[in-house]
């Protein structure tokens, strides 16, 4: 797309939805959210720097190499906190009793492993929309 | 050596390979046979006077602790069964190197067989030989050999060992020999573990794995005839056996026991079912043993398969058939001897009605193989119906031992005994349409004739056979024949009068044997020379082979009690016969009695009666109409059942239209080689072709409308959960 | 340790199926070996785990140490720890088949990539097994459906895309049906775990009838979907058949059982079988089954491509599969699992072999494979041995499972099941048959091909004789997986 005010209006926008995705990440455990919605607004805003700049600059910006490696990091990181439950107290995904830091409800740096698995899934959720997006997109230039 | 034969002016030699008179698998057979000969004459004096190892003083001692080794082996059962599959193995190995040592090998593993087999004897005389090979598929096996097994397995090794000889030569002009062997080897195993079985289920077990590896011998020259009779053997032999797993499976679960007990206790429980759970299995073996009306599948298949196999399954095979009647109905359906005492005892009223039953399958049968035979003019068809036909005869002893009950113990022997002497005399009649075939490349006997100077021992050989089938006195099939004559008339005497119909008929069908072995020999051996081509080999080790069984065939016509007391009668002695009824009338049976004598005379009068009559009238050319093929009357419902769904699916009328709209479609009997004509197609033509017709309509439709069906399926499942709760 | 082996293979499959994509250099070669290591120690690791639950007993696994109402819980007992061992071991097989046959399926740059796929496929098949909680038993579900239509589209050719849609379009609808009856069980019994849900389903369901049928109702008919019960098996011909080989003989024998132990543990942890006897439900899936193996037979016949004809099969033999579960009897149960297993080895066969042949002479349809025997004798072997076993032939694992469903059938009193029964296993003889007696005894149509042992390459060879082997040391020593499939049945009817 090629309007001017598209793209004027999206460079200031776009920032500010990616700052409201990684909120929505971070206080998955507080508020409504969390790494799904969270990520899924990341997600967008990629989606809408992809469609007013053009898909080859979006690309470049997020190619598959660096989108490929956040994905199995995502799940890597996962794993990892799941298996330091096993290490620690006997049991896969271990919270409270993998010693994890708890702290008060409510807080931001509470609940333990939460927000760790929030951010991981954020992130993934996030490069899969986008690797979707230009995958169809890619499909679309082959036809 | 092969040297090429030479071209002679005048008459046509057939170009064929002409071996040396002595290479190394004669010098190997005639070997083996002169052994066999010394341990089989050994054996019979052993089992006839004590006279125990201690002929030979020094030497025996160490032989002696061989075979004692071998006769108390547990595991003796398996051991036999592992031999000829082990030999298969290797004879398969060994005949990439060279056609001698393969046969040789097998020669040596036949005859390795047959030694344990004997020294099977001592244990199944007292009853011990039971061996149970725990938790192999899921329910174990049991093996339990007793005399009637032993008899078998002896008759099936004994005879397996001279077509192995004999087939040496023979298969030599055919392909894929080693596979040959393999699958022969595959089958002794099944059959000898067929008859060691000791519960109903091991019996299936190798009674499968012998319709298997037989089919692959019927088949074997891979033609488009021989791959007809081979799908026709084949589906009639998986639906016996499926026949057999219905009914040994309903046996199970109503009596929990699959041993060979008696149960008649058991089966008078169940009241009228019974006659659906031992019908189903008898009707499987009786299938096996090509009894009338499924009998159908005899005559296609062995003509079609190589001489050797055609004579192993006739000889032996079809007889795994009755054994297995033989061994349901007397097991089963009997008492144990503790239960009754009297033969009016009420137990007895289960076998009544099968042996009835069986008596006149066995009488129809005889009628028909007598009949077609007569009608046949290729040898080995003819051969085939006769099989048929004294299949009837042994069943109609099973029969009588069956319905007479606790007096049947002269069916039981006449029918053992004519296992054994059947399985000898058409053997011997198939290695002799063999010779004829190598000889003349000709099997039609039509087309034969004056043979006798050219193949003069053959003809002798044949001579012996005929007369052994025909039942002449001195030879074995007199012997069986009045035993069974004896049978029938305690039939009647017993029992029903009805059966004096059956005596009639039975000494009819003598007769109608008579003329047809009168023209057998007449056509092919007498009589001017018709054909000029004629092969330059010998057939020595083959005639060796022969004049074995027809020295066994003269032996036992002349010496029958030797049968009798070694074998026959402690056979019958282990199920529940009534022991004075044995000692009275079996025990020192007189066979050339003067009227028995006088009988025979006037059947083979009546015989060649018949048979000049036929000529005189040209009785035997009776083309039938089409519609009194068995097979179609038996199949002439479903096939009008599968015609009606022809008709609703694809609209077609006749046959001509089904065959056009299935074409293309894959499946050998949409085959245009396999349909023989539009108005005759079989049943399984029948049934792919609408199978095929069904797809094509529906398949693509219930593709298309899955949302559909998934939908409708829903809202039904929901309705009539809601509302029917 | 022994306790965490479930978690643990399930973890190291996914973590290797995401590591695939992030190799450099010769990803195809090193993702296959990749696979076949890590099955092969998976397979190790599940077998001490069988050991351990035959001397200790069932045990359940809390993650995190949460209580069972409100975390996820595995229930390892010795049907999910011998059932996941089959699995994995089945997939080894087939991997080790695959390493070769794939380069000629599918493009190079997917090859690892399918590897992915398969590795998340069986990572989902182990969850799905040994889940208790419903609705992560519908997320493994929902991967599972989705990188099984991956598996048959990575083949990029127009009839993958029709076949994987279709098939990804009904299984969605099915998923849907299962999530809305574990939705409508959730709203009346306050639980997700199987166990808790079946105690407090087995208090209230006199209050609230209606709901719990509706709900078994959908999730029956979704699940059935799934595990191509008839007539809703339509999309099994075109997906199984268009397939990749190796994707095929997974499909065929794993994915379709595994809706099967879902079936299986809904019906008897989650209901009860007072209930579902209750509810008459037994009746209805056996008149399914029983139509299925009719009709899936029928069709069978009329096939000319051979991998079509296979499927068609199969869905015959999932109707014998039902059937068993429909006696509600122990033997039944019991009869049903053991076919999982058997059918699991003998469809592996067959699909193994139809692909070798492919592979081998590019040819499918079955009129042209005369006397392909001779050039391919251990390939034909194979097949043969599991077509027998298909007919119902004495000494291979199909007779075994034949006659265990046939006493099941009539100990629970149902004779004309057993003509069933019988009838289709004759209908199995008339397709089977004449492909194997065409392969060894006729002519193949061009001359020039002379006897010659096998040119296959060695990992499929080994595959092929491996199952081969299999299925005849199940059929003759049946025991074995006959006393741990009537323990698991035992603990199903006691739940």
């Amino acid at each position: 797309m090629d309007d001017l005010i598209v793209k004027m209006i999206s460079r200031i926008v776009i920032p500010f939805m990616i700052v409201y995705g990684i909120f929505i990440v971070l206080f998955g455990h507080i508020s409504p959210g969390g790494g799904f919605s969270g990520g899924a607004i990341l997600g967008a805003a990629m989606v809408l720097y992809t469609l007013t700049f053009s898909a080859k600059v979006a690309m470049k910006k997020f190619p598959h190499s660096v989108s490929m490696k956040l994905e199995s990091g995502g799940i890597w990181l996962y794993i990892i906190i799941g298996l330091i439950g096993i290490v620690t107290a006997d049991s896969f995904l271990s919270n409270r009793q993998g010693g994890f830091f708890i702290g008060q409800a409510g807080r931001l740096i509470s609940a333990g492993m939460i927000p760790i698995l929030t951010v991981g899934i954020g992130i993934k959720v996030a490069s899969t929309m986008i690797t979707l997006f230009h995958t169809i997109l890619k499909e679309e230039d082959h036809e | 050596m092969i040297g090429k034969s030479k071209h002679q002016p005048g008459k046509h030699a057939v170009e064929d390979r002409v071996f040396p008179k002595f290479n190394i698998f004669s010098i190997n057979s005639i070997t083996v046979m002169i052994v066999t000969v010394f341990i089989l004459g050994y054996f019979i004096l052993l089992t006839q006077s004590d006279v125990g190892l201690t002929i030979l003083g020094y030497k025996v001692v160490f032989l002696e602790r061989i075979i004692k080794f071998f006769v108390d082996l547990k595991q003796l059962p398996l051991l036999i069964i592992a031999v000829p599959l082990v030999g298969g193995v290797i004879e398969w190995a060994q005949g990439r190197k060279s056609d001698d040592t393969r046969d040789i090998t097998v020669v040596y593993t036949t005859f390795v067989t047959l030694i344990l087999v004997l020294a099977m004897y001592p244990h199944a005389l007292d009853g011990t030989l039971t061996y149970w090979l725990k938790d192999v598929l899921g329910f174990g096996l049991s093996f339990k050999v007793d005399m009637l097994s032993l008899t078998l397995a002896m008759t099936t090794s004994i005879l397996w060992l001279p077509v192995m000889i004999y087939s040496h030569k023979y298969m030599l002009h055919e392909n894929h020999r080693s596979r040959f062997y393999f699958f022969m080897s595959l089958t002794h195993s099944a059959i000898l573990g067929t008859v060691m079985a000791g519960d109903l289920f091991t019996m299936f077990l190798f009674f499968e794995i012998m319709t298997f590896s037989s089919y692959m011998l019927v088949s074997h020259s891979e033609s488009n005839d021989s791959l007809k009779a081979g799908y026709s053997y084949l589906y009639i032999g998986v639906l016996g056996g499926l026949a057999i797993l219905l009914g040994m499976i309903l046996l199970s679960v109503f009596t929990g026991n699959l041993s060979f007990i008696p149960m008649a206790d058991q089966l008078a429980k169940m009241g009228s079912f019974r006659y659906v759970v031992i019908g189903l299995i008898m009707f499987g073996f009786s299938i096996k043993a090509g009894m009338a009306p499924v009998h159908v599948w005899l005559p296609k298949a062995h003509p079609v398969a190589p001489t050797p196999a055609s004579a192993l399954l006739s000889g032996v095979m079809i007889k795994i058939g009755a054994y297995g009647v033989l061994r349901v109905a007397t097991t089963y359906l009997f008492p144990a001897s503790f239960q009754i005492t009297d033969y009016k005892d009420a137990l007895w009223s289960v076998s009544k009605s099968f042996g009835s039953g069986l008596i006149w399958l066995g009488i129809i049968t005889m009628a028909i193989g007598v009949f077609m035979a007569l009608q046949q003019s290729n040898i080995k068809r003819m051969l085939a119906y006769h099989s048929v036909s004294q299949m009837g005869y042994i069943v109609l002893g099973i029969g009588v031992a069956v319905y007479l009950g606790y007096k049947g113990a002269m069916g039981y022997s006449g029918a053992m005994y004519h296992i054994i002497n059947h399985a000898l005399f058409k053997s011997l009649l198939f290695m002799v349409a063999g010779v004829v075939y190598l000889y003349t490349h000709q099997l039609d006997m039509y087309k034969l004739g004056g043979l006798w100077k050219r193949l003069p021992f053959t003809a002798l050989i044949c001579l012996i056979a005929a007369f052994g089938i025909t039942g002449m006195p001195g030879f074995n099939g007199f012997i069986s024949k009045s035993i069974l004559h004896h049978a029938i008339i305690e039939a009647y005497q017993y029992g029903s009068p009805s059966f004096r119909g059956a005596e009639i008929i039975f000494n009819i069908i003598s007769a109608g044997t008579v003329c047809s072995f009168l023209k057998l020999f007449g056509f092919v051996f007498l009589g001017k020379e018709k054909t000029t081509h004629y092969s330059k080999q010998s057939f020595k080790t083959m005639e060796m082979a022969m004049a074995a069984i027809a020295v066994l065939i003269i032996f036992i016509g002349l010496q029958p009690e030797y049968l009798m007391n070694a074998f026959i009668i402690p056979a019958v002695r282990a199920v529940t016969y009534d022991p004075a009824f044995i000692d009275k009338y079996v025990v020192g049976l007189k066979y050339f009695t003067s009227s028995a004598l006088i009988e025979m005379a006037g059947i083979y009068a009546l015989g060649i009666a018949i048979f000049v009559a036929g000529i005189r009238f040209d009785l035997f050319h009776i083309h039938f109409p089409k519609w009194m093929n068995i097979e179609y009357l038996v199949f002439f419902p479903i096939n009008k059942i599968l015609q009606l769904t022809c008709y609703l699916l694809g609209n077609c009328k006749t046959d001509a239209d089904v065959i056009g709209q299935s074409k293309g479609f894959v499946n050998p009997f949409r085959d245009d080689a396999f349909a023989d004509h539009p108005r005759t197609l079989s049943f399984m033509n029948r049934l792919v072709m609408t199978a095929d017709l069904f797809t094509h309509r529906y398949e693509n439709a219930l593709i298309k409308g899955d949302v559909l069906i998934y939908t409708v399926i829903v809202t039904i499942a929901l309705i009539a959960l809601v509302i029917f709760r | 340790m022994i306790k965490h082996i479930p978690i643990l293979v399930q973890v190291a499959l996914l973590s290797m199926a995401v590591l695939i994509p992030l190799l450099r250099g010769n990803k195809a070669a090193k993702s296959k070996g990749i696979t076949v290591a890590l099955l092969f120690i998976s397979s190790v690791f599940l077998l001490i785990l069988i050991r351990d639950v035959r001397d200790n007993g069932a045990f359940v696994y809390n993650f995190g140490n949460y209580e069972s109402y409100i975390g996820i819980q595995y229930s390892v007992n010795i049907f999910s720890a011998f059932m996941s061992f089959f699995v994995i071991t089945l997939a080894l097989i087939i991997m080790i088949f695959s390493t070769k046959d794939i380069d000629h399926e599918i493009s190079r740059q997917s090859i690892s990539q399918y590897y992915t796929l398969v590795l998340i496929l069986l990572f989902s098949m182990v969850g799905m097994i040994f889940t208790n909680d419903l609705f992560n038993m519908y997320v493994f579900m929902e991967i599972l459906s989705l990188t099984s239509c991956a598996i048959i589209s990575v083949k990029s050719k127009k009839e993958n895309y029709l076949a994987a849609l279709r098939y990804l379009v009904l299984n969605t609808i099915g998923s849907l049906s299962v999530l809305l009856g574990i939705a409508l069980l959730y709203m009346v019994s306050g639980h997700l775990n199987m166990s808790l849900m079946g105690q407090s389903i087995s208090l209230i369901w006199q209050l609230y009838p209606t709901n719990i049928l509706i709900a078994t109702g959908f999730m029956l008919v979704g699940f059935a979907i799934k595990a191509a019960v008839f007539p809703m098996h339509i999309w099994l011909p075109d997906a199984h058949s268009n397939a990749p080989t190796p994707s095929s003989a997974l499909l065929s024998s794993l994915v379709v059982k595994i809706y099967v132990f879902a079936v299986y543990k809904i019906l008897f942890d989650v209901l009860g079988k007072d209930i579902v006897v209750g509810l008459g439900i037994p009746g209805v899936i056996a008149v399914f089954a029983a139509s299925g193996m009719l009709f899936g037979s029928i069709f069978a016949i009329g096939q000319k491509d051979i991998k079509r004809m296979l499927a068609y099969s199969s869905v015959a033999q999932i109707g014998y599969i039902f059937l068993g579960l429909s006696l509600m009897t122990e033997a039944g149960l019991a009869a049903g699992l053991f076919h999982v297993v058997s059918h699991g080895l003998m469809k592996t066969a067959l699909f193994l072999s139809a692909g070798s042949i492919i592979y081998y002479r590019n040819k499918r349809d079955i009129r042209q494979l005369d006397g392909i025997g001779v050039e391919m004798p251990v390939t034909m072997v194979v097949f043969a041995i599991a077509a027998m076993g298909m007919i119902g032939i004495p000494g291979t694992n199909g007779f075994m499972s034949k006659l265990y469903l046939s006493f099941a059938v009539l100990g629970a009193g149902q004779p004309l099941l057993l003509g069933v029964i019988l009838l289709s296993s004759y209908l199995n003889a008339v397709y089977y048959l004449p492909i194997i007696i065409s392969a060894f005894l006729k002519e193949p149509k061009s001359k020039n091909i002379t006897m010659q042992v096998e040119v296959l390459p060695w990992p499929m060879l080994l595959a092929l004789v491996t199952v081969g082997i299999l299925c005849l040391l199940t059929g003759f020593y049946p025991k074995l997986v006959m006393d741990i499939v009537t323990q698991a049945a035992k603990i199903f009817l006691s739940a």
